[in-house]
């Protein structure tokens, strides 16, 4: 995985990327390893049960719990570039009310969209096609090969047979039955299948010929997951990495769904006997552990989540991943300021060195720790930023000047943005 | 054998794996082998239920605990302990929503997709199925007739159908009648799998299922209705299954439902449907080698005891409004006399030899060396939980275990990186 010595690495525009979210306050999944510090004790036994536990066969959930700002996105991108580094294959799912957690079936389809192999890599139909491409050579004209290999993702542990069948749909239309004069007919067949194990609905009609009897659903769901996964050891993979962010939509809904959705999660934990090579991370924010509505209203979901630590010390294997418990420190925090400062002197092609100097890093932590908002990351990295930008035109603070005003400004303007974000979007 | 050496028999994955789920407070098959405590008590009330199943009668148990006092772990070891005594075993969890009772179709499905026979192989029911006809027929030819002597009575039509079709062969056909048009649908690579599916609960289009059966030469199946609606042919079809896993060799069926208390969540309609259906199966007359184990809360007894059984629904029966009783009968009169399994609580002494055979799992597990005074602190744990679930008790011991190791292995971590 990168790190903060690569910085260098990174060319103006992808530097610029990073700003550029960091202002808005959101996450550069692409470039979190470049600017990540601390939390290197829950990191390092993830990294364990990745290489120890999923990958010889394993299968975990886990929570990581953190407020807002606390940095529970930033942890999760760095989970999916060290899944991907171990070749994890790795989808990385923002559940919202569209995408609940109760209708697993709408999440199967954003698993599939948001699947990554490789860094530069998204999607199922990408892994697919190189997986078809990859068979070029030995596959063409060799009809029986063809059909032992169809023969063998059959038989592979966990596969369904219905995405047995559209994948070996996808070898014999491929390899087998070309259908020369009218090439468009081969597409559109081969269109239906990738829709197929996108998840979307088509007709039975269109299905029968690949010998594919049913199409996504409620019950099915997690059958085509376990067929994923399979899938992907079969192409080489270790396994597969959910990270399933922003889980506490949950405790705003009634209380039907917010049960539904409950049990679904309880099913994901106590399934792992069926289930193989699979990690799943929710993200959630410290209320779904205490609220009323939270996970404590669903006993048998509490009693396999409840915390059975005495508060000092830290389980780093438990199922709570508590970000919130494990605050940056400050020399963190300034670790945090140079890179940044780096990457923004990239971005803009500038020297920030002369104009933010480490003194005025250092004064911005100890101000935000008295004022005691050492754990907002996010306000941290906005006030850093915007003094960078401030002295990139011009502006350069001095040592003297109060830094006070500026987090508290920033504060005001981070939930000034909150708020513009909960009202609604009549034009989206 | 110690348990040391019991230990040693197991992978490290797969103690690690039991680590885990013991971490998560859910049951582990390695978990259930090496730390059942009350083993004797639970393998007595097994073994009566097993006795009774052997002389051809249905037998239920039911294991009564509160949440994370060991029902699922309970029913896993009973799971185990029967295929280990020779019978083919079925473990679903029932669900309000994906798995109800009252939907009887998909339980049979679920426990068709469960089955797990004694010699613990991957072998399907279907192939076994084949090639038990096989040998009883020792190389002579096998007729369809000849097939369906071998099913037991009881079984419905349509599964008697599909599982003559499923030992048969398919009609050879000859390059020229595969081109006409009364074999235009011959396909032999589809019968089995739809054989398959219809075996396990699924539905298939009716000309589809006709097709299959023709070409396996299952001639009787114009004889009666394939179709099968409601919760009587799929029981049936679990009773005559039974029969046949004894004919087969086996033991008989043993049939696990987790989860049961799930039953009383739903609204009262489907209550009294559930409440009709369990008074069925746990009272059935029918000879039949089943035992039937459910695992319930108290929460599952108490709503049954708290039901209104006076409560009348009005119905319009032509201009008359007509009072019918909700309830059929009063299900906690007819339920009081069940035989159940109440788990019970560890003494003080057993969570010690708990303690100490956790710690063995662990550090081969996590592949450490526990200190000298890990005992000690795994006793100070246990005692700041006295009277907590025993789910959470176990979940706070293997949590000591995890911080002891944990707190080794970032210490090499950091020292590495420092002489680094």
């Amino acid at each position: 995985m990168k790190s903060q010595q690569d910085i260098a690495q990174l060319k103006p525009f992808q530097a610029r990327a990073v700003i550029e979210h960091l202002r808005k306050g959101s996450v550069p999944i692409e470039y979190v390893p470049f600017f990540t510090v601390g939390r290197t004790q829950w990191l390092t036994l993830i990294e364990d049960d990745l290489e120890n536990y999923i990958g010889q066969g394993g299968s975990k959930v886990r929570f990581i719990n953190g407020d807002y700002g606390d940095g529970k996105t930033h942890f999760m991108s760095v989970i999916q570039h060290l899944a991907l580094e171990k070749k994890f294959a790795v989808s990385f799912v923002v559940l919202t009310r569209e995408v609940p957690i109760h209708k697993f079936e709408v999440v199967y389809q954003q698993i599939v969209q948001q699947l990554r192999s490789s860094e530069e890599q998204s999607g199922l139909r990408p892994l697919v096609t190189q997986w078809l491409n990859s068979l070029e050579e030995s596959l063409t004209d060799k009809p029986d090969a063809v059909i032992a290999l169809t023969e063998s993702l059959r038989n592979l542990p966990g596969m369904n047979l219905n995405f047995a069948n559209a994948l070996s749909g996808m070898l014999e239309h491929r390899f087998m039955a070309k259908n020369l004069e009218h090439p468009e007919e081969n597409e559109s067949r081969q269109e239906i299948l990738f829709q197929w194990l996108e998840g979307q609905k088509i007709s039975k009609k269109d299905l029968q010929p690949f010998q594919i009897f049913e199409s996504l659903s409620k019950t099915n769901s997690k059958h085509l997951l376990r067929s994923l996964i399979a899938f992907l050891k079969y192409l080489g993979y270790q396994g597969l990495i959910l990270l399933l962010d922003e889980l506490e939509t949950i405790i705003a809904q009634g209380t039907a769904v917010r049960n539904s959705a409950y049990e679904n999660i309880r099913l994901l934990i106590d399934n792992t006997e069926q289930t193989e090579f699979m990690h799943i991370f929710f993200s959630i924010i410290p209320d779904v552990l205490s609220s009323e509505k939270g996970f404590k209203s669903y006993d048998a979901l509490w009693s396999r989540v409840r915390s059975v630590g005495e508060g000092k010390k830290l389980n780093y294997r438990g199922v709570l991943v508590d970000l919130h418990r494990t605050p940056l420190e400050t020399r963190e925090f300034v670790d945090l300021g140079l890179c940044l400062r780096q990457i923004h002197e990239i971005a803009y092609r500038w020297d920030a060195q002369n104009s933010i100097q480490n003194p005025l890093i250092e004064k911005l932590c100890e101000t935000q720790n008295k004022m005691g908002l050492l754990s907002e990351i996010r306000l941290f990295i906005k006030s850093i930023i915007s003094y960078l930008d401030m002295a990139e035109q011009g502006n350069v603070p001095d040592a003297q000047s109060d830094v006070i005003d500026h987090i508290t400004s920033n504060q005001r303007e981070m939930e000034q943005e909150k708020l513009e974000q909960l009202q609604p979007k009549w034009d989206s | 054998m110690n348990f040391q050496s019991q230990i040693n028999q197991e992978s490290s994955f797969h103690l690690r794996q039991a680590m885990e789920r013991l971490r998560e407070g859910i049951f582990d098959p390695v978990a259930v082998r090496l730390l059942t405590a009350h083993e004797d008590r639970l393998q007595a009330a097994v073994n009566v239920g097993l006795q009774q199943v052997s002389s051809g009668k249905s037998a239920q148990l039911f294991v009564r605990g509160s949440y994370g006092q060991g029902k699922s772990h309970s029913l896993a070891y009973i799971q185990d302990y029967a295929q280990r005594q020779g019978y083919v075993t079925s473990m679903i969890n029932l669900d309000p929503r994906e798995l109800p009772l009252h939907q009887f179709k998909l339980v049979y499905g679920a426990l068709m997709e469960n089955l797990k026979f004694p010699d613990r192989n991957d072998t399907v029911f279907e192939k076994r199925w084949k090639q038990w006809v096989e040998q009883q027929f020792a190389g002579k030819s096998i007729t369809a007739e000849s097939v369906k002597s071998l099913i037991p009575e009881n079984i419905p039509h349509l599964f008697r159908c599909v599982l003559t079709g499923l030992a048969m062969n398919t009609v050879a056909l000859t390059s020229k009648q595969k081109t006409t048009k009364k074999h235009m649908a011959y396909r032999p690579r589809e019968f089995s799998p739809q054989l398959a599916r219809v075996f396990r609960g699924e539905t298939i289009s009716y000309s589809r299922l006709q097709r299959a059966l023709k070409y396996r030469q299952v001639d009787f199946y114009r004889e009666q209705s394939l179709v099968c609606r409601g919760f009587e042919p799929y029981w049936q079809m679990l009773q005559g299954l039974s029969e046949l896993f004894r004919k087969m060799g086996y033991g008989g069926w043993v049939i696990l439902f987790d989860e049961g208390e799930s039953m009383a969540q739903a609204n009262i309609s489907m209550r009294n449907r559930n409440y009709q259906l369990l008074q069925q199966i746990w009272f059935s007359e029918q000879p039949a080698h089943i035992l039937s184990v459910f695992a319930f809360t108290d929460d599952f007894f108490h709503k049954v005891e708290s039901e209104d059984y006076d409560r009348q629904l009005l119905r319009q029966q032509g201009e008359e409004p007509l009072e019918t009783p909700y309830f059929e009968q009063n299900y906690a009169q007819a339920w009081r006399s069940l035989n159940q399994f109440h788990l019970q609580a560890l003494t003080a002494r057993e969570w010690d030899d708990l303690a100490e055979k956790l710690t063995m799992m662990h550090t081969r597990a996590y592949d450490w060396s526990a200190p000298d005074q890990l005992q000690e602190l795994l006793r100070e744990r246990l005692k700041k939980s006295v009277g907590e679930e025993t789910r959470y008790r176990l979940k706070g011991l293997v949590d000591q275990l995890d911080l002891e190791q944990q707190a080794l292995m970032l210490k090499n971590v950091t020292s590495k990186a420092n002489r680094s």
